[in-house]
């Protein structure tokens, strides 16, 4: 059984380089560009284990996209992977639901730890 | 309105050295060996490859400003051989470099009492001209091996402007690579 991680930055570079990370150990990933696109996906594509998501992105940027998924009880979990290191912004992160904050550039080896925690593959 | 800058050039050259030190640290992030260059010369560059541009802009209270980056296409080939990577869009390369940069420069102004918010980052291409605005401005020049990059930094600052008093109860920002669970 695959397990899927939804990657949202709009960046290719970064959702590249994520992707790459994921993928070497087994995951399938998802990409989005944005807050907007990544509900979409979401909607198309149910199961979505564990979900990365960049802050500051155009149309919806990671701390919309946290209120959109409260508000659709959208129970995936998400870590936050940003450029951001404001305590403001990580405390608001926090309060919408989000479980982690990673600050780019990231560290392959501390992502995949988390991922294997939260969404170990083949469950 | 806003008039020439109230404030001296101090808090300029504060941002400036933070935006050095930044830049210094995000290639080392990369292990993309890099030196500070006092001219731009060209490096790695014909006369006819487009140059990829990246801004970001920025706010806080009484300032505001943008973030500029220039390089060549094969200066950004360079940083992408020295990450390892065999292919990217340049100019999406360069937005990124671009975010995370003014990224590490804000979390680094927090604690001078210079608190901003940071906008994403518009990119493009071409053969680029670009003319230094009536606003304080700052080239930098960066270089490695086989590529060069040129950071320019401009800011306005508004005559209410002042430096945030900082509260010894506040947290620190979280630093590039930190990891924080809840």
């Amino acid at each position: 059984m695959t397990t899927s991680i939804l990657v949202i930055d709009d960046s290719m570079m970064v959702r590249k380089q994520v992707a790459n990370a994921l993928k070497a150990q087994g995951y399938v990933v998802l990409e989005a560009v944005d807050g907007v696109d990544a509900l979409a996906k979401l909607e198309a594509t149910p199961g979505t284990r564990l979900i990365v998501c960049d802050v500051n992105m155009p149309r919806m940027n990671g701390l919309e996209f946290l209120e959109q998924l409260s508000a659709r009880k959208v129970a995936v979990p998400v870590v936050m992977l940003t450029t951001e290191g404001q305590p403001e912004l990580i405390q608001r992160a926090k309060a919408l639901g989000a479980i982690g904050w990673l600050v780019k550039p990231f560290k392959p080896e501390l992502l995949l730890a988390t991922a294997k925690k939260l969404a170990p593959t083949g469950t | 309105m806003v008039s020439a800058p109230a404030v001296p050039n101090p808090v300029f050259q504060l941002i400036v050295s933070q935006l050095e030190a930044a830049a210094m640290e995000l290639f080392d992030a990369y292990r993309i060996a890099v030196r500070k260059s006092e001219v731009a010369r060209g490096v790695g560059a014909s006369a006819s490859e487009p140059s990829n541009l990246a801004v970001v802009g920025f706010v806080g209270e009484g300032i505001r400003g943008s973030l500029v980056m220039v390089a060549r296409e094969s200066s950004v080939l360079a940083w992408l051989e020295a990450m390892g990577e065999t292919s990217a869009d340049c100019a999406d390369v360069l937005g990124e470099f671009a975010n995370m940069l003014l990224g590490r420069l804000k979390t680094r102004l927090i604690p001078e009492g210079l608190p901003v918010q940071i906008s994403t980052p518009t990119t493009g291409s071409g053969n680029l001209r670009l003319s230094i605005p009536p606003v304080l401005s700052k080239w930098l020049v960066l270089e490695g091996e086989d590529w060069e990059l040129r950071i320019r930094i401009d800011t306005t600052f508004e005559p209410q402007f002042a430096l945030r008093e900082r509260r010894s109860t506040e947290a620190a920002p979280a630093q590039a690579g930190e990891a924080i669970f809840f």
